[in-house]
């Protein structure tokens, strides 16, 4: 994958990569300059950019907001230089471009050698959008971001399959109550069929009608799942299947903030 | 009834011989939408009859869904479990009579509606009822 840092800011780069799990090398050129990114299994495990290397060549990187890509899978890393996850590195990154924001207030001048750790400017707009949606929500709201991004959504919902500890978000209106009653009764009775047919444990489940998908994906505690219907004309069916697989650990972490599992 | 792959007087366990060879799946059922099994071709020694009964359960259960959503009919119903295995079930009109195909799919990402058409396809011109 080849592109312009115009069109996609490297944090962009690092969350769509690591978000497939890829293991792969970034080379990325600005001007004279160019910098790697080597991604392993789904995290960033190495940086290099001049005499940079590890967490501060990504930092620096980030600040670049012009340039080109380009994605090679399958590469190895040479060596390993960054151990915490792209999260934590992405989170990480906000904070120094915050210090770095208040201390050019305050002098009013770049801070002298805080290349490293200067402000993201220009295409880090995206950047902030990225670190305020790793933040971890409430479930009702991360229903909804879940929701937004799930083309021809039409009701998704969060809940156990005893019924209880329901959230849900439509676009359209419905009787929930009995609908509800009628998925988690398809629920068991999946989870019975899974146990007769001993086909071990079950991830996901999706019916397809004529002008619709239904998938439900099970978060794998306290019989937690979500449930997601959407249009068949417009929903893409293998953006539907990563969104639920990306958003079950925020579902899980979002549950957990809420004591609603421990 | 064909259990195992190789030849059968039953022209839709033919069907689903060639199915299971051609798009190498371990199981495929024809069966009713009351569970009953009508075909079936399998390698590894499930019980094609209790797969079929618990396919039809599953198929009752996705209906109930679908008329509260008001979302048409099913066309297939898929079951994922964690180590990449599916269960694909295609209900569909075999002559007026509702019927459920139903395979195990061994890899993830291995194709099959291809060959399920086509079987879908051959079991409608095969289909002698009597």
């Amino acid at each position: 994958m080849k592109g312009k840092l115009q069109d996609m800011a490297v944090a962009d780069l690092i969350q769509l990569t690591c978000q497939d799990r890829k293991t792969a090398r970034a080379l990325i050129k600005n001007g004279g300059e160019r910098g790697e990114l080597f991604f392993k299994n789904g995290n960033v495990v190495h940086a290099e950019l001049g005499a940079l290397t590890g967490e501060q060549a990504v930092y620096r990187l980030m600040n670049w907001d012009q340039g080109n890509f380009d994605l090679t899978a399958d590469v190895d890393s040479p060596e390993i230089t960054i151990t915490r996850s792209w999260t934590s590195l992405l989170l990480e990154a906000a904070r120094l471009a915050d210090e770095g924001t208040e201390r050019e207030n305050e002098e009013g001048e770049a801070a002298a050698g805080a290349a490293v750790l200067e402000p993201a400017r220009g295409g880090d707009k995206k950047f902030v959008e990225i670190i305020q949606e790793f933040s971890v929500l409430p479930p009702q709201g991360l229903l909804q971001q879940f929701s937004e991004k799930i083309a021809g959504h039409r009701l998704s919902c969060l809940t156990q399959v005893r019924g209880t500890g329901l959230y849900w978000y439509s676009t359209s209106s419905v009787e929930l109550e009995e609908l509800m009653e009628q998925v988690n009764q398809f629920v068991k009775m999946v989870e019975t069929a899974t146990n007769k047919l001993g086909a071990g444990s079950l991830q996901d489940n999706l019916l397809t009608t004529e002008d619709a998908y239904l998938l439900i994906r099970f978060l794998g505690r306290d019989n937690y799942y979500i449930f997601v219907v959407a249009d068949k004309t417009s929903a893409n069916l293998g953006n539907l299947r990563h969104q639920a697989r990306v958003y079950t650990d925020r579902f899980i972490s979002s549950l957990k903030l809420e004591g609603a599992i421990v | 009834m064909l259990d195992q792959r190789g030849s059968s007087s039953n022209p839709l366990a033919q069907v689903l011989s060639d199915l299971t060879r051609e798009a190498q799946l371990p199981a495929a059922t024809l069966s009713s939408k009351d569970g009953l099994l009508i075909a079936s071709s399998t390698i590894n020694g499930d019980s094609p009859t209790k797969q079929s009964a618990v396919v039809a359960k599953l198929a009752e259960a996705a209906n109930l869904v679908r008329s509260q959503l008001t979302i048409g009919t099913p066309s297939e119903f898929s079951f994922f479990a964690e180590d990449g295995k599916r269960l694909v079930c295609r209900p569909f009109d075999l002559n007026g009579h509702e019927m459920i195909l139903a395979i195990v799919i061994p890899n993830r990402g291995q194709p099959y509606r291809r060959a399920t058409n086509r079987a879908i396809a051959r079991l409608r011109s095969a289909w002698q009822p009597g």
